[in-house]
């Protein structure tokens, strides 16, 4: 019996130290890469070396002589049995450009699946690709946007264009706004390719289940649910009869949050060797097998009252989407055509969004999907305004953006698979004022800076305001379990690759239960562990699958007081749950704790009454009510060195406001990673494609990543604007770092650089030899 | 990223590696891996055999004779790093080492091999051949011999080491008194590769600079040394204007790179600057012993 104490702190809110970690960082994580099953053998991908050719010819003859090779499979071998790649995001009029396991007679990107064949070793897999002889006719390649619109070659000529998704979003009276409007600026901006590169490449281990006949697939996926769905669908088997699990995952950031070939390849040659067959991709892989991330054109024009009212955007943007659809295809474009007014009334919004194939890897989404670049694309507008009207930066993005007072705001888009875009709780104001404050941004700025280019020092500060879509449904679902000594298991449907769940979850259930937290066990990424659940992407699992977890702790703890009432013999109005226990009113020693109420209620006890199930167990699905929009405003201060093109960045502040914080050192984490990654594609990474459609990002010695030494101090304040959309007003945290970077930084670098003229169109990447064909030539030495 | 096929020997003296070179044609030395090791995963290199010099006894030496510092084909970057040795006699080794990677990478690569490898965007081959370092190469049947740095680098990955043979060890100079180093290089991001890197000794006697040793790395395939630069600083007095006068000297051709992702013209405009810097440094360094 536990007596009572003082009133129990509170883990949510707190800056409780990530649980996972110490396992994580003394190298006893469990990755795919890890696994290591008896009798298991080797999948090895034959890839097309050509970015638009017809297969003329697959000859396997001396592959399949070598000793160790089991098997060599081509399209023809397998299109009876599967079906294509699937792709979730589709408009019910996009054309169909879906992704066969392998290809079905052409080719249609350098590294696309051609052949998929098994050895007994890992080595003798890779020796054997180089034995499939395979003949190509070659096509034109289309590399660029202007190729791909321009329509003379198409990658599906039987859909009669390269275009095959156009969304459209028309709010109010776009062409009166223009009308009436004092003055127009339009601009085109390119957002480049780049690619989320997960530390953890993507692999897989399949097994038919020697006890249940099952088919196992381990991937490492950021939705093994889904993926059990996806695979069901392609191979026609139940879903009752595959397990997917995802274990420790090294990072996905939307790479993962897909369905892939190899995902199916694998468990297709599991079904027919029954032996267990593993493929682990390596990095040369990655940067053509795995999706690739943000390229974009955008092309706005903007409708400006002299006194600096934004009155409509009228917008079309092109995304460069590859050589077939992905799973999630349509969403970068969808989320930036929804999202591009950011925080800003602009009543009048018109834009069209395409979806474009060209001969490159599928591109899908990457932390913010489209969101970064229509951070970008406004937020260079609003100082391109600023500028030409001679107007204070910040104050005119204050007169444009909505003020609490007009939230909810429905905006009169919609973003696929998330639903209507209405913007529910933020200050957006006040995280730009702090933000400008914290950076010092104020008017001695110009002078600071006139002052320090009179010493040869190129400074620029840059701001970027962005609203985000989090928080999406349908639904998470969680089960919470008390055993007899009172220890607690949370199963949650929510996968993680590296956001903190375990520690986080933890954190939700011990307040509702008021327990420590070391009695809570978080489990998950295995769908016969936890049979149902949605994932992790779009910043949802916290708020999402945290709410459910929380919920189902909520039914436990309900479900322990009728429990101890009837143990007790009282009421159950007559007591109260403190300290994880339940305590008789007025009677503070007499109280039956978790553990004991979880002994009472297990099978060797006397039923109980009213037909109440055995066992301290409750679920939860949590549904979500609508999208939750986090916010925050990102400022970066850098210096540029005009003699050699390198940039330093000084100082980096994002004040941002994810409703309820439920763990302030995650939270960071989560902005200071995505920061990172907004600096590497603003002025390191790059998937560049020559004139014949052939990726020269080869190795990471060609894709440059940042790494600690590369980042900055990054300085974050939190504002906490409670959502009512969700039961603890919790929203989404894991996208926002990437989303206002690339704005912050580009405006940064055109702010230092615009006493040459300059005028930025281009999200990068600014590497110095970029950087320095800004600069005058002449310009003396310092 | 897995290896063709190879044979691994890890013989423990100089003659058994020589002989485990010679057993095969395209046999190839192993020291830190931390080169070759990707090129064979990549399959960029397929050699038949991988002669693994790390067990080789008398290689792991760093010794200090006739005003020279001999560092031998095993020894570290990280233990050159952390030698008292070579923080007080090879300045510009250490500032440019801290510039190699990170400290992972150092800690088991070896600063000959790293030479040996001469990727055309590293840095420390420029610090060899502005300090005249000198390799101790040997043949096939063990006969020595002694390479300056200028005859040692070769085209892009290519040293003069003959088929069969072996570098025991590399020596720099000891920095004179009054030697004061500087190393610069611009890098797609911290510890990368070099897209130009320029490395400058400079030496004063009586306020004037004696002797000028000055390279860069990154513009061509080779290491370059810039001798207009040097003749330009030899005599003068250490002043802002004298360097940057001579820096201004500093030319060179281009070519485009291999795999880095930087323009020639690009490089052709830094050169001059990043001479500037490393001179820069380098009178820094003078000024602080002061
Ligand atoms: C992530 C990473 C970043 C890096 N960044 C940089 C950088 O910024 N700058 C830089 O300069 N380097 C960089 N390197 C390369 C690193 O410095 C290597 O250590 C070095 O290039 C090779 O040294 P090693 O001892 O590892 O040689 P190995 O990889 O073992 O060998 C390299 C080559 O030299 C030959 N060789 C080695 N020793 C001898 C010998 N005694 N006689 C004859 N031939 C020999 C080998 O046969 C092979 O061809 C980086 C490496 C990595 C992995």
């Amino acid at each position: 019996m536990s007596t009572p104490t003082a009133a129990r702190p509170k883990y949510v809110g707190g800056a409780v130290k990530r649980r996972e970690d110490p396992r994580l960082l003394l190298g006893r994580g469990r990755y795919v890469a890890d696994i290591a099953l008896a009798g298991t053998v080797h999948m090895a991908v034959v890839r097309s070396p050509h970015a638009h050719a017809r297969i003329t010819g697959i000859d396997a003859s001396r592959a399949l002589a070598t000793p160790g090779v089991l098997t060599v499979l081509t399209w023809p071998d397998i299109s009876a049995e599967v079906g294509p790649i699937p792709c979730i995001d589709a408009y019910p009029d996009s054309l169909p450009a879906l992704q066969t396991a392998l290809a079905d007679g052409v080719v249609r990107y350098v590294g696309q699946p051609v052949a998929v064949l098994v050895a007994t070793t890992e080595y003798g897999a890779e020796d054997a690709l180089a034995l499939v002889d395979v003949t190509y006719e070659l096509l034109t390649p289309v590399v660029t946007m202007d190729d791909a619109l321009a329509g003379e070659t198409l990658l599906h000529p039987e859909l009669g264009t390269n275009v095959v998704t156009t969304i459209a979003q028309d709010v109010g009276d776009v062409d009166a706004a223009f009308a009436a409007a004092d003055r127009v600026y339009e601009e085109t901006f390119e957002i480049h390719r780049y690619a989320p590169m997960p530390m953890e490449t993507r692999g897989v281990v399949a097994e038919v289940d020697p006890i249940s006949e099952r088919l196992t697939l381990t991937t490492s996926t950021q939705f093994p649910h889904l993926v059990r769905g996806f695979l069901s669908g392609c191979l026609g088997i139940p879903e009752s009869r595959i397990r997917v699990v995802a274990p420790d995952v090294g990072g996905g950031f939307g790479a993962k949050c897909e369905f892939y070939c190899e995902e199916l390849l694998a468990p297709l040659l599991a079904l027919r060797l029954r032996r267990p067959v593993r493929w682990i991709e390596d990095r040369r892989e990655h940067l053509v097998a795995s999706t690739h991330a943000r390229e974009q054109r955008h092309t706005v024009r903007v409708a400006v009252l002299e006194d600096g009212t934004v009155t409509a955007v009228d917008a079309r943007s092109w995304t460069s989407s590859g050589a077939a659809y992905s799973t999630l295809t349509t969403t970068p474009a969808s989320i930036s055509s929804a999202m591009l007014r950011g925080p800003y009334r602009i009543p009048h919004y018109r834009a069209r969004a395409h979806c474009v194939l060209t001969n490159k890897t599928p591109l899908a989404v990457y932390r913010g999907a489209g969101h970064p670049q229509a951070v970008l694309v406004m937020e260079r507008m609003m100082d391109v305004i600023a500028a030409d009207l001679g107007r204070d930066r910040v104050a005119l993005r204050l007169q444009n953006s909505l003020t609490p007072a007009e939230l909810p705001s429905d905006r009169g888009t919609a973003i696929v698979l998330a639903g209507p875009v209405v913007y529910d709780t933020g200050d957006y104001g006040f995280c730009l004022t702090r933000a400008a404050e914290m950076i010092g941004l104020d008017e001695d700025w110009p002078a600071q800076q006139a002052a320090a280019r009179a010493e040869g020092r190129y400074l620029g500060i840059g701001l970027a305001n962005l609203v985000e879509e989090t928080s999406i449904g349908p639904y998470e679902s969680s089960v919470v379990r008390v055993d007899g000594s009172g220890a607690v298991t949370v199963l949650t449907g929510s996968s993680p690759h590296g956001q903190g769940h375990v520690t986080t979850f933890s954190q939700l259930v011990a307040d509702e239960l008021e327990i420590d937290i070391e009695r809570i066990t978080v489990l998950y990424g295995d769908t016969d562990v936890v049979t149902d659940g949605v994932g992790t992407f779009a910043s949802r699992s916290a708020a999402i699958g945290g709410a459910a977890a929380r919920k189902a702790a909520g039914v436990v703890k309900d479900k322990a007081m009728a429990v101890a009432a009837h143990v007790l013999e009282i009421d159950v109005a007559d007591l109260e749950w403190r300290d994880g226990a339940a305590h008789v009113r007025g009677l503070p020693a007499r109280s039956l704790s978790l553990g004991e109420l979880a002994q009472a209620s297990t099978a060797w006890n006397a039923p109980l009454p009213g037909g109440m199930s055995f066992n301290l167990e409750g679920t939860y699905q949590h549904q979500a009510a609508g999208i939750a929009f986090s916010n925050a405003t990102h400022a970066a201060k850098l210096a540029v060195d005009v003699q050699t093109g390198e940039v330093e960045i000084l100082d980096y502040v994002v004040v941002h406001d994810c409703g309820t914080v439920i763990n302030p050192t995650i939270v960071e984490g989560q902005v200071h990673g995505g920061v990172a990654q907004g600096i590497g594609g603003t002025f390191m990474e790059d998937l560049p494609y020559d004139a014949d459609g052939r990726p020269l990002a080869r190795t990471l010695q060609d894709y440059t990543t940042p790494t600690a030494s590369d980042m900055p101090w990054i300085r974050t304040d939190h504002m906490e604007s409670p959502t009512p959309l969700n039961p603890y007003g919790m929203k989404g945290a894991g996208e926002g770092g990437a989303t206002g970077a690339p704005g912050a930084l580009v405006n940064a670098l055109q702010d230092a650089l615009s006493v040459f003229g300059v005028h930025l169109t281009v999200d990068g990447p600014w590497t110095p030899d970029r950087v320095l064909d800004l600069v005058p030539e002449d310009l003396p030495w310092a | 990223m897995k290896p063709a096929p190879f044979d691994y020997r890890r013989p423990t003296t100089v003659a058994a590696a020589l002989t485990d070179l010679s057993s095969v044609a395209g046999a190839r030395v192993l020291a830190g891996g931390q080169s070759l090791v990707p090129l064979l995963s990549l399959r960029l290199a397929s050699p038949p055999v991988l002669v693994d010099i790390n067990r080789v006894a008398g290689l792991d030496l760093l010794t200090t004779t006739d005003s020279r510092v001999h560092i031998g084909a095993t020894v570290r970057q990280a233990t050159v790093l952390a030698s008292p040795v070579a923080a007080r006699h090879l300045p510009l080794v250490v500032a440019a080492l801290t510039r190699v990677s990170h400290p992972q990478v150092r800690a088991r690569g070896t600063v000959v091999g790293n030479l040996c490898h001469h990727d055309p965007a590293s840095e420390m081959p420029a610090v060899a051949v502005a300090l005249d370092a000198e390799f101790t190469v040997l043949g096939p049947d063990g006969t020595a011999s002694t390479v300056a740095a200028a005859d040692f680098f070769g085209d892009q990955f290519e040293v003069a080491v003959p088929v069969g043979g072996l570098v025991t060890e590399v020596s720099f100079p000891v920095a004179p008194p009054g030697s004061g180093a500087g190393f610069f290089e611009v890098a797609r991001k911290a510890r990368d590769y070099a897209l130009l890197s320029a490395a400058a000794q400079l030496t004063v006697t009586d306020g004037r600079i004696s002797a000028a040793a000055v390279a860069v790395t990154g513009l061509g395939h080779r290491p370059l040394r810039m001798d207009t630069v040097e003749d330009a600083l030899r005599g003068a007095a250490i002043t802002a204007d004298a360097l940057r006068a001579a820096a201004r000297l500093a030319t060179g051709d281009a070519v485009p790179h291999v795999n880095r992702r930087s323009t020639a013209a690009y490089r052709t405009r830094v050169l001059p600057v990043a001479v500037h810097r490393a001179l820069r440094a380098a009178a820094a360094q003078l000024e602080e012993d002061r």
